[in-house]
This record gives structure tokens, sequence and C-alpha cells, in this order.
């Protein structure tokens, strides 16, 4: 069971929230250039790394907002919360 | 033959006995709903509410607002749930809608989307606890507060009148199955 810190509603328990995968993913501007290896990677591929990893969540149960975390995917620990539009806080071994 | 164009309030659960005892759980009766958005910082949004609510709508997390129109819920970040007459509601969306011109406000009727169950008795916060992660122990869910959470598969907003009374606000479609969830929860202390 994980506990979570919602940067609005405060500390919560997991099952009130949804997590949407990797953070920081920047829709490319230029898409009418794209090749289908281009979208494919933009579309499928992800970082999925052991350790630090930055990723979206939504409080679906709570204010129902979307926000961002820093979660290490070896411990389960979280290290971060962050609102959306907010910079991505550099954390542990990304020091 | 007549065809009345009266509306009529129905519930979901009508069909259902109310529960009395150590744990007693009843509907209430159906009240206005008026879901608000804005933001604070636009002073047109908050001078808008100021006319219609009485008073500007606050971040206060967990503590809904006593106005003159009704109880105000905190929801969310630019987010407000009115609880008001039913007689009102339609007229409170209007006159904000009215008296937001210019501002970037949005107001909705909701008042048939939910319903409004009571949870009642010395073992009410342990029927409580059999739903919802929220920790609902008198030292952190206090009386008078309001929280956003889960119950059982539900989103709830749950209000704590007093120490032995609570009010869960659940969608429509799923009051049946929390009235149920709930009434069997309520049964081993009955
Ligand atoms: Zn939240």
């Amino acid at each position: 069971m994980l506990i979570l810190d919602c940067p609005w509603c405060g500390t919560r328990d997991q099952s009130e929230f949804h997590c949407h995968g990797e953070a920081h993913i920047a829709r490319p501007t230029d898409t009418e250039k794209m090749d289908d290896k281009a979208w494919g990677e933009y579309v499928f591929f992800r970082t999925n790394p052991k350790g630090i990893h930055y990723e979206r969540w939504t409080h679906d149960h709570g204010c129902k907002r979307w926000f961002n975390a820093v979660r290490n995917t070896a411990t389960d620990e979280f290290l971060a919360f962050y609102k959306p539009g907010e910079k991505a806080p550099a954390v542990g071994s990304d020091q | 033959m007549t065809i009345s164009t009266a509306a009529v309030a129905t519930t979901p659960l009508s069909h259902l006995q109310r529960i009395a005892g150590n744990v007693a759980l009843s509907e209430r009766e159906l009240c206005g709903k008026v879901s608000l958005r804005g933001e604070l910082e636009d002073s047109a949004f908050v001078a808008a509410c100021e006319k219609v609510l009485g008073s500007a709508p606050q971040p206060t997390l967990n503590k809904p607002q006593q106005l003159a129109a009704g109880t105000l819920y905190w929801i969310g970040p630019s987010e407000w749930l009115l609880h008001c007459d039913i007689d009102t509601a339609a007229e409170t969306v209007l006159s904000l809608q009215q008296a937001a011109e210019g501002a970037h406000l949005s107001t909705v009727d909701v008042s048939d989307y939910y319903v409004v169950l009571r949870l009642e008795g010395v073992y009410a916060r342990e029927v409580l606890s059999r739903g919802t992660p929220l920790d609902v122990h008198p030292r952190s869910f206090q009386q008078g507060e309001a929280v956003s959470t889960r119950f059982a598969k539900c989103s709830v907003l749950l209000h704590a009148h007093d120490d032995s009374c609570f009010d869960l606000q659940v969608r429509w479609s799923h009051a049946e199955y929390l009235w149920q969830f709930i009434a069997q929860a309520a049964s081993q202390y009955n």
C-alpha cells in the first residue's frame, strides 16, 4: 500500500489515485514532418528506469486534479509531489 | 387523460427501508446542488460570488463555508459545490451567470446528479472505517469537516456534522450500491 501527498488535499491512500505513466513527455510540434518511427517513439516508447521515475497521477476520488510525482521504481518510495506546470524537482541520484 | 408537466422528484432508494438502531441509515431529503468553477485571482468571479452567494468562496480545504445561499464545499482548486434549498438552485445558477458578465465562471445545477445518505449513531465511525481509507478517527476527521474520498468503490463527499452524524454525498447511480454496502457493514451493530 502506498501513501501519496496530493498537492491540494494532503496525505491520502493510494486507492484514491490513479497513475498515468511517465511525466514531462512533450507533444511534438512538427507533427506533419514526423515519420512512423518518430511517432512510434513519441506514442509508445518510455524510459522505464529502475530507480527515479517522474510520473503523472490523478486524485480520482479526491480533488480529481492531475499532478506529478517522483517515485523510486525499485523501492516504491515517493521523493516529491508537485503541481502541473511546476519545474520538476531534482531528487536522489538525479542531483 | 391529463398529462402532468410538473417536475416530480424521485429517488433511487425509495424501495429501501431506512435503518434504525446503533447505526441508523436514511436518505436526506433532496436538496439543491450547484457546481461552481472559477479562479479566486479573477476579481470579477469573486464579485459575482459575493453578490449571489453572500460571500466569496475560500480555498478552505475540508471546512465547508456557511453562506447566505447555503453550504459551500471545497471540491478542488477553482471548484466548489453549493448545497442549497432545492427551490433556489435553478435561480442561483441563473443569478451567477448573469452576475458573471465578463468573468470566467462556470456553474451548473447538479441537484439530481447526487444523492445524500445520512449515517448516524454511536458506531457510525466504525461503519465508515469499513469503507473508506480516510482516517475517520476524531483526532483526524473532526466535527464540521467535509472531505472528498473513496467509500467502497464510490467517490463520496463525506461531511462530519458531529461525532455521530455523517452525510455521504454520492452519484445517483451509485446510491443503492453504497446503501447496501453500509447496510451490511451496519448490520453487526444493530
Ligand atoms: Zn487531491
